[in-house]
């Protein structure tokens, strides 16, 4: 099926990779279904694209690639609401706020993504922690302005 | 809204699963205690509003912004 994106325009996509987010994702509620998509050239960010609404478009990275020590507890409860019992199923991915100066963007580690890869459902947790907040530079001054020349 | 008027180690229950208790009150300040099933998520409301925040901000990046993303692999 073809579905409309905010970044890519249209695109073609195998409709068994839409994740249902039963409780949608903070702010967009009601909109729960989302697709990831590959960028051109560029395997360290995402997209999370909602399938009905090119609107709501997210760029997303995985936490560990920018933060080694990044860690977190998910009670059973929660990762029951989108069917995980084991680990293998789970994957994260970390919501990034982009700034027109690449080297000041962001990521929200206090709310990561969820995902459970094999049931294709996933939700926004919000951590119980006072270590993270949503808005941890992706960078510092340094590595933004090397990564900016390379 | 609702409002219910309660006294220190007074409770309310809400749907028969979740109790929110006053625990105590000191300077203005309220300690409310919570029991509820592990699968009900409780939040300070500006945490959730924060997320919430932080979430419509991410989703409203300029093309502009984006168009830089690709240029920085």
């Amino acid at each position: 099926m073809k579905i409309k994106t905010r970044f890519l325009g249209e695109v073609e996509i195998d409709e068994k990779m839409i994740m249902d987010f039963p409780e949608g994702i903070p702010g967009f509620e009601d909109s729960r279904r989302y697709v990831l998509l590959d960028i051109p050239e560029n395997d360290v960010f995402r997209i999370l694209q909602n399938a009905d609404d090119e609107h709501i478009s997210f760029i997303v990275t995985d936490p560990w690639v920018f933060f080694e020590d990044y860690d977190f507890d998910i009670p059973d409860e929660e990762l029951a609401k989108i069917n995980i019992k084991k680990e293998e199923q789970l994957s994260v991915m970390n919501i990034v706020t982009l700034s027109d100066e690449f080297e000041n963007s962001t990521v929200n580690l206090l709310a990561p993504v969820v995902v459970n890869k094999d049931d294709r459902a996933g939700k926004q947790y919000v951590l119980n922690s006072g270590k993270y907040t949503t808005k941890h530079p992706l960078f510092t001054k340094a590595e933004g302005e090397a990564n900016a020349c390379s | 809204m609702l409002v219910l008027n309660r006294k220190v180690n007074e409770s309310i229950i809400i749907d028969d699963r979740i109790e929110i208790k006053v625990l105590e009150i000191v300077d203005g300040k309220i300690k409310i205690g919570i029991e509820a099933p592990k699968d009900v998520t409780v939040l300070r409301k500006e945490v959730y509003d924060e997320i919430r925040n932080e979430n419509a901000q991410a989703a409203s990046i300029s093309l502009d912004s984006f168009s830089k993303l690709k240029k920085n692999r």
